[in-house]
């Protein structure tokens, strides 16, 4: 570490340029994933958030919400399966609501459940539901200037407005929760899916009960949506090739800078320091330049993300932003690590002028 | 005795043709001796001082460095020697470019893991007695080639080497500054009774050694006794 700091501060601008290299690198892998996060939050938060751990749907549809149809009395069925603890049914239908009988309609995604389901969110704003023609709708439709106390027209049954709800997207629209009493009685008609609130049970073993359908977990739905994965998996290209470009960039830098010290390693040989010594140094120089870069990169992506338009589908997550460090300052270390190879190569009697033939 | 060699010989392999480097060079100095290897381009002045630096293996021969023989010794312990018992003065000083004065001095501390703490008076003070005492906080890019070389030598002496090698310390210098740093080196090693080698083609700085050796196409031909320090031979 001797060397390593007294280096590090010395040749400063040859470190501050690599360490913008890294906190660019870094604030840009971190502001991707926030994006991917907010799209992703964005498409379909409802069902990330979720409050169930499994979706049941029709066999062979993809996991695609849409398209599962399951016949309402399959609830009985699953409700006494062992683990289960509680269960709702879920229907999804894209709708162009009119509001107060307004001429232009807004897109929204209603979730049709039960009554009392354990899926119906909280109102952050207004009211809970309380008569079947209640409903709770995303907050976000504030924006389109929906009010607590509108009337939603859903063919001939009138929805009231009664609550706001945090965060209740589905396919890039607003949803609203609505009783599917509100409907009359739909005993007898499809549901999309059954949504299950499980104690301990494993995915498989409920899969090896219902074996008529399939049983899927929060990540699989998630991908069942339209768009979802294709949104996503091409974000997480960008983090993938950034993350390979930040690694040999890197790695061309610190190969150039070891061979410019060539001679100092010869010397510092010649003086009677070890091979493992100088790699000691280089790379804990390494680690001390990308930690604080990284830390300056997250400060940056912070720094982004407040003057960035409320609209913009931007989430941070610490877990994901730890991550994502980490894979930095692992793709900084090996960048390092291709350069150890000329510090092992080194022969302290470079030191001699003319002493190697 | 401080430093052997015993029928060194040092071939390199250039194709089919050999090329022999060093030819049989047996050589003694003692503790206190300042020796001067002087010798054409070429003439295995630098493999000379390599191979009794324990820089660079014989390929026949052994090196007898403070009473260690180099050849029963592994890598790591060579490196370990020269840390201990050798020090080095370069042509151009190679000091480290990013180092304070005080500290080209005190990273010899840390290589041999010693608390640099209680180092601190001793650099001080070697810096000062080679009058580079308002030096200690600067670079060496702010020194004269004078003061870097007398960097060097003070940096040879941190670890209290038994061995100073010195190669061509007077080759980015002008004659009187070269003079002045051979002088230096000398008196280091008298008083100090250590051992010195110096390789040198600056004929100017000879009577400062007590004996020069003249190589010639890897063979020592010729040994002078010098004017300085006749009695120890």
């Amino acid at each position: 570490m001797f060397l390593a700091t007294r280096e590090l501060f010395h040749a400063k601008l040859r470190y501050v340029l690599i360490g913008l290299i890294i906190i660019l690198v870094a604030s840009l892998i971190f502001i991707i994933s926030g994006l991917a996060k907010g799209l992703s939050a964005n498409n379909a938060a409802s069902l990330e958030d979720m409050n169930a751990n499994y979706l049941v749907m029709e066999k062979d549809v993809d996991h695609d919400l849409g398209k599962s149809q399951i016949k309402q009395d399959q609830l009985d069925n699953v409700k006494d399966i062992e683990g289960v603890k509680d269960v709702a049914p879920l229907s999804i239908m894209m709708t162009d609501a009119k509001i107060n009988d307004a001429e232009k309609g807004i897109d929204m995604a209603f979730f049709m459940t039960s009554e009392n389901s354990m899926l119906i969110p909280d109102a952050v704003e207004g009211k809970n539901m309380k008569s079947k023609t209640d409903i709770v709708v995303d907050e976000g439709l504030k924006d389109e200037g929906v009010k607590l106390g509108d009337v939603v027209n859903a063919g001939d049954v009138k929805l009231t407005i009664t609550g706001f709800a945090k965060n209740e997207r589905y396919s890039h629209t607003p949803v609203a929760y609505v009783a599917d009493s509100a409907f009359g009685d739909v005993s007898d008609q499809k549901i999309n899916a059954m949504a299950l609130q499980t104690n301990d049970v494993k995915q498989e073993d409920l899969s090896n009960t219902l074996n008529d359908f399939d049983v899927v977990n929060k990540k699989e739905a998630l991908n069942g949506v339209p768009s979802y994965s294709e949104e996503q998996a091409s974000l997480n290209m960008m983090i993938v090739f950034l993350l390979v470009i930040a690694a040999f960039v890197l790695a061309v830098f610190f190969y150039v800078m070891t061979l410019q010290k060539r001679d100092q390693f010869g010397v510092l040989k010649a003086l009677g320091a070890k091979t493992s010594y100088l790699i000691k140094n280089l790379m804990s120089q390494v680690a001390i330049l990308t930690v604080v870069c990284i830390g300056l990169g997250v400060a940056l992506t912070y720094g982004v993300a407040m003057v960035l338009p409320d609209d913009m589908p931007f989430v941070i997550d610490g877990m994901e932003m730890l991550q994502s460090s980490f894979l930095v300052l692992v793709v900084s270390i090996l960048g390092a690590l291709t350069s150890l190879f000329q510090v092992v190569k080194v022969d302290p009697i470079e030191a001699i002028e003319g002493g190697a033939k | 005795m401080s430093l052997t060699l015993n029928h060194v010989s040092k071939v390199y392999q250039d194709g089919k043709t050999e090329f022999k480097a060093l030819d049989d060079v047996s050589l003694n100095v003692q503790k206190g001796e300042f020796v001067g290897i002087i010798g054409p381009s070429g003439s295995g002045k630098s493999t000379l001082l390599s191979v009794a630096g324990a820089l660079l293996e014989p390929t026949t021969g052994k090196v007898i460095i403070a009473g260690e023989d180099t050849s029963q010794l592994t890598n790591k312990q060579i490196t370990e020697l020269r840390l201990d018992k050798i020090g080095f003065i370069f042509q151009a000083a190679h000091l480290i470019p990013y180092l304070k004065i005080k500290d080209q001095l005190q990273m010899i501390n840390v290589l041999a893991k010693q608390k640099t703490s209680q180092q601190q008076e001793r650099v001080k003070e070697l810096l000062e007695h080679f009058g580079l005492g308002k030096t200690l906080n600067q670079y060496p890019n702010e020194l004269s080639g004078g003061q870097r070389q007398r960097v060097a030598i003070a940096r040879s002496l941190m670890n209290d080497p038994e061995i100073i090698f010195a190669d061509e310390p007077t080759a980015s210098l002008d004659s009187k500054r070269g003079r002045d740093v051979v002088e230096r080196l000398s008196y280091e090693v008298k008083t100090r009774n250590k051992t010195g080698i110096m390789v040198t083609h600056d004929e100017r700085v000879l009577d400062l050694c007590d004996r020069v050796i003249t190589i010639v196409d890897g063979q020592l031909v010729k040994t002078e006794t010098g004017t300085v320090g006749a009695h120890s031979w």
